[in-house]
């Protein structure tokens, strides 16, 4: 039997059980109450929601009056292959009304053989079933939506969704006409390559990039290393240089708020059968260089597509193609820009000779420093649609802003365990007040447009719903559930509750025997 | 102080003073050790704060120093003398005499009255087991400011066994200032100061109102020092919430090397108050030997605290050395002491392997420093077990005995 205690041990030991537990009550708890409570900052979500209804409802503009939202689009016989206008203009509604975007611009499809005594459209739809294609040579050549058909490919969707492509969706710039040796073949599930200048839409509101791509075949490492050595680079540099200077003699100040070039040479190159792109930057060493070229796996070579990417900086990409030795290899190298690109290929290595061809199509593409006009002189006339593009361009950018803030919403209001910081509460904000500022300047005068404030705003919208879905604080706290806090908690409490609770209750079962 | 005493202190100043000269880079490269020093600590950094106070720069902008600024003061006063580098001789004669300064305290506290009634080791092994214990050593050589704060904490020991409260209290002050965790010293210091008039309400409340008024004038000096409180973020802020995150020989920073950040105040906050919830325990269960509870409190810091050295070992076992009479009750010395053994020669070499050469990775000096919480746990629970045994037992009744069923 255990001797007995004296009273004085015993009021030491509640003394010291009950002092573990003060500090445990006293600060533990509320520390632990207070560390652990997630804090969701509330989101503006009914008026994110108002955002959405007022542009389902056109946000308040007027189709009928509004010439940058209306928009025709002549159709040439040889481009309907035996389908009617209407179908092909029913097909396109129906791809404007899946993407949501026919509430606020239409395009209607005239016929443009047929139209006697109405205006003719500012666009004509050209339908060219050919693989080579002269470069346009006037402003109205310039103009003109030119769709890419393959023989035989004929049909209301393609046609359809070439003119979406061209006015809504991303496009394809592709010119063949320096291709030199690259094989022409296709994937067969591109069924169709539109282009469509629309010259200095953008232009106020973006910088151009240019970045040069080399895209390796299975070519010699010799050449590649050629490509990619400092005398190269100087080269580029100083062609640029040559470039921007001619371009800035053709006003391009009226356009462009700025040029800037991006002397990253690197190259992609994707081996067949693979999904994954390698990129090899700009300070590779030969000897690297020679080993990844020796590692190569000699299959044929299908360089895709990639998109550059979508925020502000607009990238023309020059893409340098040194082909393969070998004739079996199939190629297809371009790039599909936001704006445009431009390729050339050949294995020439007359640099200077590429980069004229380089400077034309910049031209082309801002602004048409020289073209012919029907008494033969030459002028120069900035081009004239880049109102309705911006609007649209706006409008896209403010959809994108409310689709973005829509998802952000449901987010918050499905996981309510998630945290919201401050932060994200302040973007909301932000891209709330763009997108009023965009909206005001859309139905304002139609020279505000021009100017493309509304486009920045709207632009600027896109951008803060974007980073406000992306909070890095918020996606690091996205689920947080119960059953994880109690993981965590349990194993720190445990080792210390035991004690605790096993010395508490020694000291409350020695006050019920004193009681009676 | 017998001559033997003078003798050791005599020896110790010259293996120092030696060590300094033969191998002047030894503080250097005892200086970059994270196991001897850390970034709460560190000589180098005290100097580059010196240098921005110097030039007219709040030292605690940017991050780099982390230390109070009384010792901004103290080595500006030294550079007077001569240069503040860190083999200079105004800053090896410090040292050493900070180092013969806290072994003449431990060796004035083991013949107090608090422990006259008990054996007690020779005044010249109790300096000894300080002045030539390796860590302590080390530490003293990598130019560490823990000297410092060490000294004045065994030094407010020492007057409070001395009822010299008035001086005790600012020393614990001060020592408090240099390094926070000396706070929770505060309540066994209460019972020393209280032990020859009585635990009363007035008393307790007058040290309590002494203490405080010193920590405000120290903190009033950084603050006419700096220009503003901002300094408090920088010192005491960086170690109660663990800002500079380094490997250390704690417990702290592989938690908070992976952790999110949701977590990481309410980790913080546990961990601080893992080591302050001892303390109140602690001093009630050992009331009666308040030298005990401080010694206890010292080693429980020493493993829970956010910027562990190793020279915090060495003052708890020199510590420990002044209370002889638990040795026969101790039961797994050689455990611990090759347990800490074994970590504190495996420690170097794992950081080595883990940051230089690259062969090893943070899980290796991690274990290291896990033994090492080990065997100080071990020593901690042993010497404590020993305590109460001896309490239990009592000298008056011998008859007592404790049996393991």
């Amino acid at each position: 039997m255990l001797p007995s205690e004296s009273t004085e041990a015993i009021v030491l030991r509640r003394k010291v059980v009950l002092s573990f537990w003060a500090v445990f009550v006293f600060l533990g708890l509320p520390l632990w109450f207070h560390t652990t409570t997630i804090h969701r900052t509330p989101v503006p979500l009914s008026a994110i929601e108002t955002l959405d209804n007022e542009l389902k409802d056109g946000l308040g503009l007027s189709r009928d009056d509004d010439p940058g939202l209306h928009i025709a689009v002549g159709v040439k016989k040889n481009c309907l292959y035996g389908i009617t206008t209407r179908e092909i203009s029913d097909e396109l509604q129906r791809l404007l009304r899946t993407e949501g975007t026919s509430s606020v611009f239409s395009l209607d499809l005239v016929d443009a053989d047929e139209c006697s005594g109405c205006s003719m459209p500012k666009y004509t739809l050209n339908c060219i079933a050919s693989d080579r294609t002269p470069l346009p040579k006037t402003i109205s050549e310039a103009l003109e939506i030119t769709v890419y058909i393959p023989s035989n490919h004929g049909s209301k969707e393609i046609i359809a969704n070439g003119l979406y492509d061209a006015f809504v969706g991303d496009f394809l710039f592709f010119n063949k006409h320096d291709l030199g040796s690259i094989d022409r073949a296709m994937s067969p599930t591109t069924g169709i390559l539109s282009t469509m200048y629309r010259g200095a839409t953008y232009a106020d509101a973006i910088h151009l990039s240019f970045t040069l791509l080399i895209a390796l075949g299975s070519s010699g490492g010799e050449r590649a290393i050629e490509a990619l050595s400092p005398e190269f680079q100087t080269e580029w540099r100083v062609h640029a240089e040559k470039v921007w200077n001619t371009l800035k003699f053709g006003e391009l100040n009226r356009y462009v708020s700025s040029i800037t070039f991006d002397t990253d040479v690197g190259f992609q190159y994707m081996t067949d059968g693979s999904d994954e792109w390698a990129r090899v930057e700009q300070d590779v060493s030969p000897d690297k260089l020679s080993s990844l070229l020796d590692t190569w796996d000699l299959q044929p070579i299908t360089l895709l597509t990639t998109s550059s990417n979508s925020s502000a900086v607009k990238v023309l990409q020059f893409v340098y193609f040194l082909p393969p030795y070998s004739t079996n290899t199939k190629s297809l190298s371009f790039t599909v820009a936001n704006w445009g690109g431009v390729v050339m290929a050949g294995d020439s290595p007359d640099l200077p000779a590429a980069m004229r061809t380089f400077g034309r199509q910049i031209d082309k593409l801002l602004s048409p420093v020289s073209f012919s006009l029907a008494n033969g002189s030459k002028s120069r006339k900035i081009l004239p649609h880049r109102h309705e593009f911006a609007r649209i361009a706006t409008i896209m950018n403010l959809r994108g802003a409310i689709e973005t803030l829509s998802a952000l919403s449901r987010l918050v209001t499905s996981l309510q365990e998630m945290a919201v910081p401050s932060t994200v509460r302040d973007l909301v904000d932000s891209a709330i007040k763009e997108w009023h500022s965009a909206v005001v300047n859309l139905r304002s005068d139609f020279d505000q447009v021009a100017e493309n404030q509304g486009l920045r705003h709207a632009a600027a919208a896109a951008q803060f719903a974007r980073q406000a879905v992306f909070d890095k604080d918020m996606m690091l706290n996205m689920f947080v559930p119960f059953e994880h806090k109690i993981a965590v908690y349990l194993p720190l409490l445990g080792p210390v509750i035991v004690p605790l609770v096993a010395g508490l209750r020694r000291v409350v079962v020695e006050s019920r025997k004193k009681e009676p | 102080m017998d001559s033997k005493t003078w003798a050791v202190f005599v020896a110790s100043a010259v293996l120092k003073l030696s060590l300094n000269f033969l191998f002047p880079s030894l503080h250097s490269i005892l200086g970059q050790h994270v196991e001897v020093t850390t970034s709460m600590t560190s000589f180098k950094q005290l100097k580059e704060g010196l240098h921005l106070y110097e030039i007219g720069i709040s030292p605690y902008d940017g991050g780099v120093y982390h230390q109070a600024p009384i010792f901004l003061l103290l080595f500006k006063f030294l550079g007077k003398f001569g240069s503040t580098a860190p083999n200079s001789p105004t800053i090896n004669v410090f040292y050493v005499f900070t180092d013969i300064i806290t072994a003449y305290f431990l060796c004035a506290i083991s013949k107090s009255q608090s422990l006259a009634k008990t054996n007690q080791l020779a005044d010249w092994v109790i300096a000894s087991i300080y002045l030539f214990n390796p860590l302590v050593v080390a530490t003293n050589i990598s130019r560490s400011t823990a000297v410092l704060s060490n000294a004045a904490m065994i030094g407010s020991i020492a007057y409070a066994c001395y009822n010299r409260n008035i001086l005790s209290v600012m020393f614990l002050a001060l020592a408090s200032h240099t390094n926070i965790y000396t706070v929770y010293l505060f309540p066994p210091f209460l019972l020393l100061w209280t032990s020859a008039t009585g635990a009363t309400m007035a008393s307790v409340t007058k040290y309590l109102i002494f203490y405080i008024a010193m920590s405000a004038g120290l903190t009033s000096i950084g603050y006419f020092m700096t220009g503003s409180l901002q300094y408090l973020s920088a010192t005491y802020g960086s170690l109660l919430f663990f800002k500079d995150l380094a490997p250390n020989m704690g417990l702290w920073w592989y938690f908070f090397m992976e952790m999110f950040d949701f977590f990481r105040p309410l980790f913080t906050y546990i961990f601080q108050l893992y080591s302050l919830i001892y303390v109140l325990p602690i001093t009630f269960r050992l009331h009666n030997c308040p030298l005990m509870a401080i010694t206890c409190i010292v080693g429980i810091t020493t493993i829970s605290k956010s910027y562990p050295e190793v020279g915090d070992l060495g003052v708890y076992i020199s510590l420990l050395s002044l209370f002889k009479f638990i040795f026969p009750n101790v039961r797994y010395a050689l455990l611990a002491a090759l347990v800490i053994l074994h970590s504190l020669v495996l420690a170097p070499n794992f950081y080595h392997l883990w940051i230089y050469l690259g062969s090893g990775n943070a899980n290796f000096f991690y274990a290291i420093t896990l033994v090492y919480t080990i065997g100080m746990t071990i020593i901690i629970t042993d010497t404590l077990r020993a305590a109460l045994l001896i309490e239990f037992q009592g000298t008056e009744n011998p008859s007592k005995t404790v049996i393991q069923i």
